[in-house]
């Protein structure tokens, strides 16, 4: 597989409180370097995630301003909202074919 | 990890057979045509998408390939689905390849059957696009020297904004 070396969860320690799990694929996950992270989470859409993750990985705005998301199998809207607990997958540009 | 995908038929509402297949393993062109193989069609259309050994000036001796697996198997389904009603074909069938993918073997296979001969070109030409556009399958160059880059063209962002599905 390509990135035999990333670690599946964040090096980062646990968060206590509620948090919402983000899966990353392919250059985000390479640059993030792991698969999964947590992000602590009260409330909110999929907009404000997508602005937490800009401030957790600051060298990644450019590319997650051009990624999509996706909750189970289906991609998701700015505006969905996501629940504590939920698990939600960040979509790079595809390159597929 | 083990091939990944239906084994068998999706039902359509077109009553098209419709194959879809996300596989770690060599893709097999023949098979993939077997699938589609129809006595209604008078067109078969296989279309194989591989591994180039450069691209421009930067030499390639590997592609991998990772997938968000349930997005990408329900949206093919919906792209072969869409091409059967649109082009009434009498089947479908799409097969991409994960992990390391060596110069020269496939990452793609697409294989349709319809009645006549445009239909089918056109079909396989609009599911490959289709894939190419929205399918959250990525591919990872690796260089000669082993160094890798992630593609990540375009804004899927704007892609998905106007149909999330």
């Amino acid at each position: 597989m390509p990135q035999p070396a990333t670690p599946l969860e964040s090096a980062a320690a646990p968060e206590a409180g509620p948090t919402v799990v983000v899966e990353l694929f392919a250059g985000i996950a390479a640059a993030a370097g792991c698969r999964r992270v947590a992000i602590p989470w009260t409330d909110g859409d999929v907009g404000a995630l997508r602005r937490a993750l800009e401030r957790r990985y600051p060298a990644l705005a450019p590319l997650l301003a051009r990624s999509a998301f996706a909750h189970g199998d289906r991609y998701a809207a700015d505006d969905e909202r996501v629940a504590p607990g939920a698990t939600v997958a960040v979509i790079p540009p595809v390159s597929g074919g | 990890m083990a091939a990944r995908g239906t084994a068998e038929p999706i039902p359509a509402a077109t009553g098209a057979r419709l194959h879809v297949r996300l596989a770690a393993v060599p893709l097999v062109v023949d098979a993939v045509r077997a699938l589609v193989a129809d006595p209604g069609a008078g067109a078969t259309v296989v279309m194989v998408g591989s591994t180039r050994e450069a691209t421009g000036a930067e030499l390639t001796a590997a592609l991998h390939y990772e997938a968000h697996e349930a997005l990408a198997q329900r949206l093919l389904e919906g792209i072969l689905a869409a091409a059967a009603a649109a082009h009434s074909l009498a089947a479908a069938a799409v097969e991409h390849r994960l992990g390391r993918v060596a110069v020269g073997e496939a990452s793609i296979v697409v294989a349709v059957a319809a009645a006549h001969r445009s239909a089918a070109f056109a079909a396989a030409e609009w599911i490959v696009d289709e894939v190419k556009r929205t399918v959250p399958i990525w591919k990872c160059d690796e260089a000669p020297d082993g160094s890798r880059r992630w593609a990540h063209p375009g804004d899927l962002r704007a892609v998905v904004a106007g149909e999330v599905r």
